[in-house]
């Protein structure tokens, strides 16, 4: 078959590709977690608190992407920048939310029972609710990456990292017989990334949950 | 495909719905949004009209272009959104029924994974493999795109429908298809609501995209500003997509509060 | 054999000392908690008892500060501990809460050593501690360490609650109906079981329910309160029984109190009756022997250790057929353990084939049985005390 000719013939393009795409995605969702976590425990006891975050991170998801890159492109130049800052705006929601529902839902009479016991504030944090918690806050992680690996397709608009370029490459030939290689291979490896970014997940959730709560 | 297992799709219900779950706002919390749009707006006007804009410039940056590709790109999202629903609510009331319970979590997981795919790859395709480029086209990529997340959302909201209220109504006698009309739907109207809003947002989104196989939008300014290297008409078209797709989701918001069921 | 809790060993000292203890929650009109002062003593089991909302729970959880007190004072054996650090202070305390709130991503070891680990013990010395308690609350150490709560049922959930509270040794212990949440029978057992546990560790123990009946059995002294936690009577159960101090007490006790009365005695308190015994290898003609001899229609069997094993009647020696007399007959039940009170027995019993619980002792070895004539006596002997107690206070204050 001509795909898999194209596929082998362009390996180290593919792998390249494959390689920048998941580093920019997986560097975006790092970032997502650490700062939504944050803003989750920051957030989750207040109700104005927590409507005010859900309601930001929830308008970032809202602009277009095509739109954010675009804006981004004035103060942060073509690359790999804007990419990540856009990704990790848009890797924000889903964590932020999973992160406040999750601490929401630990069992108040656990929470009392380590207060009674003389756990500090940041003790029964660390050690008790985000332990809880973490089972629905890395779903919420595992969501925001499937979202962020089609969205970094696009940024190839901006010069960005991944697959995108194919794609992009592709819709500059329409017409020709390498149009149709190129666009389904930058899917193909984007496919590929979602598959295996949920098989690290599944593990990662496996090894970081207690056997208790699972 | 990765392992689906019955853990993941526990907890699926907080996946799924991950656009907006509606909580209802305050007075205050609803005239946030329409503030924050309006002196975006003000701001980008005065900072247009502040510039000495060249020909090229002036001909993206003009009254009639830009309600033109603002009326494009709401037509686009409003028969993309009408046409998703159409199929994708069917699709998941089709889903939930019994017969499909031994593969509904692998379904859910490939579809969750199919949210991965990028909007743009599928709107590409249709141009390179079949060259069907223009309004239907995109109008076709929109709804591929869509139907996954508003499908998800149907089933996952069907699921949650109190198993126990539906036992009552069939113990009452009424009939599977009666259950289903006359319980069933109505208790999941808030997430066929969400479903709307999550397809409005999706849509407007990508259509910004659709200028790459011609069928014009907000996209266009975007891109005649990228093509011709001025920041200007970039940053008008950006923003102007930007503002669309929240005063929408505004407004979708606004509709799903009034529209949803007492009670629930 | 002693007996818990009756005799009261409490010392005189005062544990826990509660200086017109106030609070008022933020938009409430009235106190919820208005004034009160009271003296726990050292190593004595005070129950806080009350209809809900008369500020009972409020009350207790000013003790360890997680409601903090609007005004008032709180001594801890004579430390003032109204201003001190809250966590620091909770560590000294151990809480036990209705739902237990166990950590369900921990082990039931790490449970346990929650406390300790923030102490800063050593991890021999936790580890050394956490086996300890688990053997206390009759958990073997080696099933049960690594276990997580959800593997665990209801009541050895609640037993962990209580071992995990006892993890740091500390002084005080603070107990929110901590059987509240468990089935009557499981409920009845985890008393006794405390009941035996308090009797070797000896706390000082504030305990709230809402149950009289409960407060009768687990407390030495009582605190019946009511709105605004104001003390309508504070003492011992034998005087709240038989002299309530108001109107409000006497309701709240309510009817059947000489049934009540029965929680106030033990099994060890009453002379048991004997049943006639046979060895476990004895012949098949000694057993119709002893049957012969009584007019009761069975015999206990015990082991070499003296522990019963079977009921055996004179039908079943017959169709032995060669068999040991462990092997035939009907299991040894119902069994109690001294501690039990007379209520208990009673209950027991009235299901019991033979009509009488078998008495053993902590060994398992037979002490003898409860009969309903002795539980009848006990109620006669405790009303006439109490009339003739009740007569000699209206001679001191005629």
């Amino acid at each position: 078959m001509d795909f898999v000719d194209f596929l082998v013939r362009r390996s180290d393009d593919m792998l390249e590709l494959g390689l920048g795409h998941a580093g920019v995605v997986g560097l975006s969702v790092l970032l997502a977690t650490v700062l939504g976590v944050s803003l989750g425990v920051a957030s989750y006891q207040r109700e104005r608190a927590r409507e005010a975050v859900l309601a930001v991170t929830g308008a970032f998801l809202t602009i277009p992407s095509f739109a954010l890159f675009i804006l981004l492109l004035g103060p942060l130049g073509l690359g790999t920048a804007p990419v990540v800052v856009a990704l990790t705006m848009y890797g924000l929601m889903p964590v932020v939310r999973n992160t406040i529902t999750g601490l929401r839902e630990v069992d108040p009479a656990v929470v009392e029972s380590a207060q009674g016991m003389g756990l500090s504030r940041r003790q029964r944090l660390l050690r008790i609710e985000l332990p809880l918690a973490w089972p629905v806050i890395i779903t919420g992680v595992r969501v925001s990456t499937l979202v962020l690996l089609g969205i970094a397709a696009i940024g190839a608009i901006v010069n960005g990292p991944g697959y995108g370029e194919l794609i992009f490459t592709g819709l500059a030939r329409v017409g020709t017989p390498v149009a149709v290689d190129l666009v389904l291979a930058g899917t193909l490896g984007v496919i590929v990334l979602a598959v295996l970014f949920d098989l690290l997940f599944y593990a990662v959730r496996r090894l970081t949950t207690s056997e208790g709560i699972r | 495909m990765s392992a689906p297992t019955s853990d993941d799709t526990t907890t699926q219900p907080a996946v799924t719905e991950e656009y907006h779950a509606g909580h209802r706002r305050s007075l205050a919390g609803y005239l946030v949004m329409p503030g924050v749009l309006a002196l975006a707006c003000l701001v980008l006007y005065v900072y247009v009209s502040q510039q000495e804009l060249d020909s090229i410039e002036a001909r993206s940056l003009n009254a009639a272009t830009l309600t033109g590709a603002l009326w494009e790109h709401v037509q686009l999202t409003a028969v993309s959104t009408v046409l998703t629903l159409l199929i994708a609510v069917p699709l998941g009331i089709v889903f939930t029924r019994p017969f499909t319970r031994p593969i509904r979590s692998y379904l859910i997981t490939l579809l969750t994974l199919g949210q991965a795919v990028p909007t743009i790859a599928v709107l590409v395709l249709l141009a390179v493999v079949f060259l069907f480029l223009g309004f239907w086209a995109a109008i076709v990529g929109l709804v591929l795109y869509a139907i996954i997340p508003v499908l998800l959302n149907t089933m996952v909201g069907l699921e949650q429908v109190d198993k126990a209220v539906l036992e009552a109504g069939r113990g009452m006698g009424m009939a599977r298809f009666t259950v289903l009309r006359r319980l069933e739907l109505p208790l999941a109207v808030p997430v066929i609501l969400a479903g709307v809003r999550t397809a409005l947002v999706i849509n407007v989104g990508t259509a910004t995209l659709v200028t790459y196989i011609n069928a014009g939008g907000l996209g266009d300014v975007i891109v005649a500003g990228l093509s011709t290297n001025r920041v200007t008409i970039q940053i008008v078209g950006a923003a102007l997509t930007a503002v669309l797709a929240l005063l929408i989701d505004y407004l979708a918001g606004i509709a799903e509060d009034l529209l949803r069921p007492r009670g629930l | 054999m002693t007996s818990p809790s009756v005799d009261s060993t409490s010392s005189d000292r005062v544990m826990i000392h509660l200086d017109q203890l106030s609070k008022r929650f933020p938009g409430q009109h009235d106190n919820a908690v208005d004034e009160l002062t009271m003296d726990v003593r050292e190593g004595e089991i005070v129950v806080l008892v009350g209809p809900s909302g008369c500020g009972k729970t409020t009350t207790m959880k000013m003790i360890n500060r997680i409601i903090e007190p609007t005004s008032g004072r709180i001594v801890l054996d004579g430390e003032d501990v109204t201003r001190t650090d809250p966590d620091q202070l909770r560590r000294r305390i151990g809480y036990v809460i209705q739902q237990v709130g166990l950590f369900p991503h921990l082990t039931v070891g790490d449970n346990i050593a929650t406390v300790p680990t923030l102490l800063g013990w050593s991890r021999d010395r936790t580890r050394e501690r956490v086996d300890e308690l688990l053997s206390m609350v009759n958990m073997p150490p080696e099933s049960f360490r690594d276990r997580y709560p959800k593997q665990l049922s209801g009541g050895q959930q609640q037993r962990i609650g209580v071992a995990r509270a006892l993890g740091g040794d500390p002084a005080v212990m603070l107990m929110d109906e901590p059987f509240g949440a468990i089935d009557p029978i499981t409920r009845d057992r985890l008393q006794n079981e405390f009941l035996r546990l308090q009797s070797e560790v000896r706390k000082t123990i504030v305990f709230v329910t809402h149950d009289i009946d409960e407060a009768i059995k687990m407390g030495d002294r009582i605190a019946i309160l009511q709105e605004g936690s104001r003390i309508a009577q504070y003492d011992t159960p034998e005087q709240i029984l038989t002299h309530p101090a108001n109107e409000f007490v006497a309701s709240f006790i309510g009817r059947g109190a000489s049934l009540k009365r029965l929680n106030l005695s033990r099994v060890a308190d009453i002379e048991l009756s004997p049943w006639p015994t046979v060895g476990v290898d004895a012949s098949p003609e000694e057993a119709l022997q002893a049957l012969r001899a009584t007019h009761h229609s069975a015999v206990l069997v015990l082991d070499e250790s003296g522990r019963p094993r079977r009921w055996v009647g004179a039908e079943d020696v017959r169709h032995a057929g060669g068999r040991p007399l462990d092997q035939v007959g009907l299991p040894p039940e119902p069994v109690v353990e001294p501690e039990v009170t007379l209520s208990d027995a009673l209950n027991e019993l009235l299901t019991a084939r033979y009509s009488v619980t078998i008495v053993v002792n902590r060994q398992g070895a037979f002490q003898g049985v409860v009969d309903i004539d002795q539980i009848t006596d006990a109620v006669r002997t405790m009303r006439r005390t109490a009339v003739s107690r009740a007569r000699a206070g209206l001679d001191e204050n005629p």
